[in-house]
């Protein structure tokens, strides 16, 4: 377990500087086509020149490689590593400090993640138990149906479907019952509250959450429907073992190894999904930061945070991997 | 949706109340688009009570210096109060609620003395001085410092030039004697702008970064803690205020949206109360639920396209005078724009003092002209043009419109060029465009001057359209040294004549701004120097 644990540490190493060097490649392309963004800082009335000179001389931006089309800029990109390697992040275009920036967003993102992630999970997981045992019936069309609607919508709609319909107009019939306490009614609300951390964060979690909810139901069915056909769930059920033991012991744990595997590529679809989330909610997080960096060009951030992302992908991933091992006694790491 | 009666009679009494009771954010009186709502505002005994306005990230809040937008500016603009004030019908001095007690100047308005009122200080008790003014300035004049309105100081003598400048000269404690490299008639309307000349207090200066955090200014509210980034920034009365523009609610809490449309909804929710910004998209939801909770005004954005006039076939005159003349504005307004703009009629926008609404003959839709201009100046039916604009913000529907009606009226093709914001820039930095191109402008000070000499003055800062002429140059320059501001308004109004007649841009349109509210506040103002919702006017029910 050590030694695997160590080889995929190792292994972070050049995933990491990979995705660095081709977001680094990326902002620099974005640049040497798009224009100056200090300039695009400043729109129709611009200060003196000497100010925008000044400016850019700080950000590093007045490298020459930076005129030269294509130039992935190799020289930018080996001082930024020597920085991160000192753990300094640089500054945004306003002076702020990267690492204050995530630091008072990330909180935001993790609880919206968490909420999406256990919504997800637990809803997700009981849909498809409920599916995969009656398969063809009732129940299992009614899933199937819903969640192919959850699938076949984006984010972006759906979200706005729900804070109109669900935040506002049920919400607003929500504040006026007197029956609701004023817990349950702070749910309902179509931005984020700061007086509200967690239960602002309720009906966007579900929103962020509705895509994977759908392909967790969806991979449970099919994975419990296959493995109840298999000989050691006839095996145990030939020994007399009561249903809720065949299900919930033998059968789900093993039809359960796909979904972790998917909650573990899920993380990086919910960060993803936290940049849309995040804006229609007006969520002060790391996915409102990315969305504004990009399109102020402050290539800086957006290295920073994305790199951050990537770690985090990537440890949750190996959790995931060596979360197999409890699921199925016949996974073992060496 | 245009002011109805009523509304106007309710604004005439808001603002008369204003007059009355003497507490004008910088001159509303009498303006008729300044109030909106029932109650009245009476300075000695506010309403108290809290109200959340909507906001985006500020780019800066200290210095003052380095504000540049308008969201830093709603925010400054309560915690500070302005050096000058500005009569928004004469463009007069006045100096109600102003840091500053008069300003005056010499003969040929090359030297500037400007006193400050006794016994003010900032919110930490630090004196507002002479010292106090004259470290601002030369702060930010300083290029070394970054300063996004540095552009403001380039008028004194010594700007750009290193620590101090050289016209700076402090008579006494309270005195500041200012000279300026050429005269300038319009400099003391230039004071107005709060944040290129609010004074720094000694303990901002010394740490910049914690007073950007938490700013220390002049004005009837101070900061309650620090700046939320992303979130919002709270002001609180100040109960060492001294001068007279003090605010009607104890507290203001300013909500931050990165998007405007989360910003309505955040409205429909509760968590807003003024909402000043409205989405196109959303913008017949928002004004149909706001019912009698809102306001419409004017504001001094200019929207235009630049010509080329170095290129052919832009370097015609006719060529460009029938383009203007071959689509109507207001139909492009109400068909693309929700109504949300006024049709240009002189090239300083209508709330500018001494702006004039006849003045661009060339505005006018007329086709026929247009025909006879176009085949005048050599232009031929199937000519391509390239119309120009940053892609991404909204544009696309309008050029589109205006390109199509060109083309019935005039027979000519069009193409769109959508760019991206920075290349735009840049293009139009280095002069290459090769059709007409979008820009925009807004005041920094309510004088024409501030029109004329950036965008049609030679060598301008935003004359995009390399257009030079001698005669306007003069006549603007003439205008400076004016001895009254109605003097400078006449010949400023015969440069802009000169440019509406050689039309090296194609004036389209100011805009109009809606502002809606919700049931726990009332009296909204717009005060039209400033540019936004007057905050100390609003009473929370």
């Amino acid at each position: 377990m050590g030694r695997y644990l160590a080889r995929r540490l190792l292994q972070f190493i050049p995933v990491v500087v990979g995705t660095m060097f081709l977001l680094h490649y990326m902002t620099m392309l974005s640049i040497q086509f798009g224009g100056d963004p200090i300039r695009a800082l400043f729109g129709d009335n611009p200060p003196p020149a000497q100010v925008i000179e000044a400016m850019r001389a700080r950000f590093g931006l007045d490298n020459g490689c930076l005129e030269q089309k294509g130039n992935p800029c190799v020289g930018i990109f080996w001082d930024r590593m020597l920085q991160y390697l000192q753990f300094d992040f640089g500054i945004n275009f306003r002076g702020r400090e990267i690492t204050d920036l995530v630091g008072e967003r990330w909180p935001v993102t993790l609880r919206l993640t968490l909420i999406a992630i256990i919504f997800e999970t637990i809803v997700g997981v009981i849909l498809g138990v409920m599916a995969g045992l009656r398969k063809d019936k009732f129940v299992d069309n009614f899933v199937r149906f819903s969640t192919t609607l959850l699938i076949a919508f984006p984010t972006f709609v759906f979200g706005v479907i729900i804070q109109v319909l669900v935040a506002l107009a049920l919400g607003d019939w929500i504040k006026a019952q007197d029956y609701f306490p004023t817990w349950f009614k702070a749910m309902f609300t179509p931005v984020f509250l700061s007086d509200y951390p967690w239960l602002s964060l309720v009906i966007p979690g579900l929103v962020l959450g509705a895509f994977s909810l759908a392909a967790i139901a969806r991979l449970t069915r099919t994975s419990l429907i296959e493995n109840l056909r298999s000989d050691y769930v006839r095996t145990a059920r030939a020994k007399g073992l009561a249903q809720r033991r065949v299900i919930g012991v033998h059968t789900l744990r093993n039809s359960l190894i796909p979904v972790v595997t998917y909650i573990g590529i899920d993380v990086g679809t919910l960060l993803g999904g936290a940049l849309v989330t995040e804006r229609i909610f007006n969520i002060p997080g790391v996915g409102g930061l990315v969305f504004q960096s990009v399109t102020q060009k402050d290539s800086t951030v957006v290295i920073a945070v994305v790199t951050m992302l990537t770690l985090v992908f990537l440890t949750a991933n190996l959790i995931v991997d060596v979360f197999y091992a409890v699921l199925d006694p016949r996974i073992r790491y060496e | 949706m245009r002011m109805t009666t009523p509304m106007r009679v309710a604004a005439a009494a808001a603002s008369f109340a204003l007059l009355v009771t003497a507490c004008g954010g910088g001159g509303d009186e009498g303006d008729k688009d300044a109030g909106g709502g029932t109650g009245s505002a009476d300075p000695d005994n506010p309403s108290g009570g809290t109200f959340s306005i909507n906001l985006t990230e500020p780019s800066f809040l200290a210095p003052a210096q380095n504000c540049y937008e308008s969201e830093c500016n709603k925010v400054l603009s309560a915690i500070n109060d302005p050096l000058v004030g500005i009569d928004a019908e004469t463009g007069e001095l006045q100096f109600e609620g102003t840091l500053a007690e008069s300003v005056e100047s010499n003969e040929d308005k090359t030297v500037w003395t400007l006193k400050l009122r006794d016994g003010l200080t900032f919110h930490n008790d630090e004196p507002v001085n002479a010292d106090a003014l004259m470290g601002a300035w030369n702060y930010s004049a300083n290029p070394k410092n970054e300063m996004s309105t540095a552009g403001f100081m380039t008028h004194i003598e010594g700007a750009g030039e290193g620590e101090t400048m050289t016209g700076l000269k402090k008579v006494d404690d309270l005195t500041v004697e200012l000279t300026l490299k050429a005269p300038f008639q319009a400099f003391g309307q230039m004071m107005s702008y709060l944040p290129a000349w609010a004074p720094i207090a000694p303990a901002c200066l010394e740490d910049i970064e914690a007073c950007n955090e938490a700013p220390i200014g002049t004005g009837p509210y101070m900061m309650d803690g620090k700046w939320n980034h992303d979130q919002g920034i709270t002001v609180t009365r100040w109960e060492g205020y001294q001068g007279d523009r003090g605010g009607q609610a104890d507290s203001i809490e300013f909500t931050m949206f990165a998007d405007s449309v989360a910003a309505f909804r955040g409205w429909q929710g509760g968590t807003l109360d003024v909402l000043d910004t409205l989405e196109p998209t959303i913008y017949a939801e928002a004004t149909g639920a706001a019912g009698e909770s809102q306001l419409e005004t004017e504001t001094s954005s200019l929207t235009y396209m630049g010509f080329p006039t170095k290129t052919a076939p832009f370097d015609s005159k006719e060529y460009r005078q029938s383009f203007s003349m071959a689509f109507d504005r207001q139909a492009v307004i109400d068909a693309v724009l929700n109504g949300q703009a006024k049709p240009s009629t002189d090239i300083p926008t209508p709330n500018i003092p001494g702006a004039r609404d006849d003045a661009c003959k060339y505005c006018e839709f007329n086709p026929e002209e247009a025909k006879k201009l176009f085949a005048e100046a050599g232009g031929k039916e199937g000519d391509t043009v390239e119309l120009i604009f940053n892609a991404g913000s909204g544009h696309e529907g309008w050029v589109e419109a205006i390109g199509n009606e060109l083309k019935n009226n005039l027979g000519i093709n069009f193409t769109m060029k959508g760019m991206e914001w920075a290349q735009y820039l840049e293009l139009l930095d280095a002069g290459g465009a090769k059709g007409p191109f979008r820009l925009g402008w807004s005041k920094d000070y309510p004088s024409p001057e501030n029109f004329l000499r950036p965008i049609v003055g030679t060598g301008g800062d935003v004359n995009r359209s390399e257009y030079s002429n001698k005669e306007l140059d003069d006549l603007v320059t003439e205008g400076d040294a004016a001895a009254t501001p109605e003097e400078a308004q006449e010949i400023y109004a015969q440069a802009s004549d000169l440019a509406l007649e050689d039309l090296p841009l194609l004036p389209l349109w100011s805009g109009i701004k809606t502002i809606i509210w919700g049931e726990n506040v009332e009296n909204i103002v717009w005060d039209p120097v400033e540019e936004q919702v007057s905050l100390g006017q609003v009473i929370v029910k």
